[in-house]
């Protein structure tokens, strides 16, 4: 089994006909055979599909009529992302025999644009809650260290792409749901501005604050992604109905002249980060610097102002959406899922209200903070994974340093860092202002191009 | 506000100040089939949803307000 491919590595081999796309997904699936068990990151393998679409796209390269970077790269979708014909469960009992009659938008883009499906991802349930263990499959786990958890929800992607098992996946993010995945299992993850890439078809959490991306081994290749997955789609009632940038365009442009604000309060004081985390994050800042980015900090509101505010309207807006099920199914949710968003029955219409008149606020205060800078730099993650038997049931309430872009909708991405005390991945979040996901590619692509993470894989993959 | 939570402690000292009556008649209210072991369990944190909604619930002018009041892009 050869090294580990990312997706820009692989689309170059391809096109040059020195890497054969069947060949790829024949060692992506040997190392899924060897590696899942462990795992538990695939929740359905689309073995006969993927080969088919990896002879397809074979097919494409001997005729010279290669789709773009993506053809013949193999992917899996979170398994809230519906696929026509295939099983989609949102890793729930209540859609244990779910089976989609048509794709989501995200799932046909990437189909069109020539990508290997190699099947369906574990998700904490309906994108929600977990680790769970009282659920019809297993929680994923993360390759790091099995012992350890992935966080969530896009769980089985983080998994997936961090032991190689893909070269790239979807997530989807609410509260940080694609970029927590992305800070502990060592991986890059992008939550795109609401409303630059659709939702439709993909099961909802909460109205507002959804978000779909993509996950990679870096952040190169989630641009890569973006670029087939972003795009005004009108089934989505809030698709953004703009031009779709070029998102590798900057990408070597250098960091020189960027300014950069941290947001230092949110991890230094309302939630202090471990050592190697705080650590990591002034590294990534003092390479940053040393290629002539300019620093400034940025203070905003607490970090627990945000947390609130995005929690309220979370579980409330995931309440509407679930009510029928939680009054006629209530425990055939799993106890985490069910029990997190029971709390919602307490919440009145007027404090909803307040919550969004708050979003507000934090929004107006976002952009006047962001006025002067590029992009804004705080943690992803408060440390390591934790062993995934001691992840707290009601560990949401404690304020997370993802939320604020989901409740200002700005775009917002993880890189790793390095290694903690315990060798799991540390990480730092990056993020922009509406629409400059072109700006935070460049920013992320420069810190991963002068430090040496990305050629570090798990143990198990070696 | 601006409570640094470094510590769980601070969210196990957060008892809620519902009564227990409240707390069943807003679950009635819901129709949630909730067992004696949930309710206990959704009761017990409820103090950490209420320090929450007290972050989110201050005083605001009385004065118009947008129709959209989600946008991206907003500038102030």
């Amino acid at each position: 089994m050869s090294a580990i491919l990312t997706i820009a590595e692989a689309s170059r081999l391809i096109a040059d006909k020195v890497l054969s796309p069947v060949e790829l997904t024949k060692e992506c699936l040997a190392r899924i055979g060897k590696l899942d068990p462990a795992l538990n990151s695939f929740l359905l393998l689309t073995e006969e599909r993927a080969l088919a679409d990896a002879r397809a796209a074979e097919a494409r390269v001997m005729k010279g009529a290669l789709k773009g970077k993506l053809d013949g790269i193999p992917i899996a979708h979170k398994d809230i992302y519906n696929t026509a014909g295939i099983r989609t469960t949102a890793h729930s009992k209540l859609l244990e025999h779910n089976v989609p009659t048509k794709d989501a938008t995200t799932v046909h883009l990437l189909a069109e644009a020539g990508t290997v499906m190699l099947g369906k991802l574990a998700t904490h349930e309906f994108a929600m809650g977990g680790p769970s263990f009282d659920l019809p499959w297993p929680p994923a786990r993360n390759p790091w260290n099995p012992e350890h958890f992935t966080a969530g929800s896009s769980s089985g992607t983080g998994a997936a792409v961090a032991a190689g098992l893909i070269l790239g996946g979807t997530g989807s993010d609410t509260g940080g749901s694609i970029r927590g995945p992305a800070a502990l299992c060592g991986i890059a993850g992008i939550k795109p501005t609401y409303g630059l890439v659709s939702r439709a078809g993909i099961l909802p959490l909460a109205f507002t604050l959804d978000h779909s991306g993509p996950m990679a081994w870096t952040s190169e290749d989630c641009a890569i992604l973006l670029q087939a997955m972003a795009g005004y789609d009108a089934a989505d009632p809030a698709s953004a109905n703009r031009p779709v940038p070029d998102f590798s365009a900057e990408l070597n442009q250098g960091v020189k002249g960027l300014r950069v604000g941290v947001i230092r309060h949110f991890h230094e004081t309302d939630h202090q980060v471990s050592a190697a985390t705080q650590a990591g994050i002034e590294t990534g800042l003092a390479v940053l610097r040393e290629q002539g980015a300019v620093m400034s900090d940025i203070t905003l509101s607490p970090l627990q102002d945000y947390h609130a505010c995005g929690f309220l309207i979370l579980i409330v807006e995931a309440y509407a959406v679930h009510e029928p099920w939680l009054q006629s199914r209530f425990y055939d949710y799993g106890e985490s899922f069910r029990d997190r968003i029971g709390l919602a029955a307490l919440v009145s219409g007027a404090e909803y209200l307040h919550a969004i008149r708050m979003r507000r606020d934090l929004c107006l205060e976002m952009a006047a903070a962001m006025a002067d800078v590029d992009v804004v730099v705080t943690a992803a993650q408060p440390g390591e994974a934790l062993p995934i038997k001691e992840v707290p049931k009601w560990s949401s309430f404690k304020p997370n340093f993802t939320i604020p872009f989901n409740v200002t909708g700005y775009p917002a991405l993880s890189v790793c860092t390095g290694f903690g005390a315990g060798g799991l991945p540390v990480s730092m979040q990056i993020a922009a202002k509406p629409f400059c996901e072109p700006t935070l590619f460049r920013v992320a692509h420069a810190y991963e191009q002068a430090t040496g993470w990305r050629g570090q894989r798990p143990a198990m993959v070696a | 506000m601006g409570l640094a939570f470094n510590s769980w402690e601070h969210w196990e000292a957060a008892m809620s100040k519902m009564t227990e009556a409240t707390f069943d008649a807003l679950i009635e209210r819901s129709k949630l089939p909730l067992t004696a072991e949930t309710r206990r369990e959704i009761y017990g944190v409820s103090g950490m949803l209420e320090d929450m909604v007290a972050r989110v619930t201050r005083a605001k002018p009385r004065e118009a307000e947008p129709a959209i009041i989600f946008v991206p892009e907003q500038r102030p």
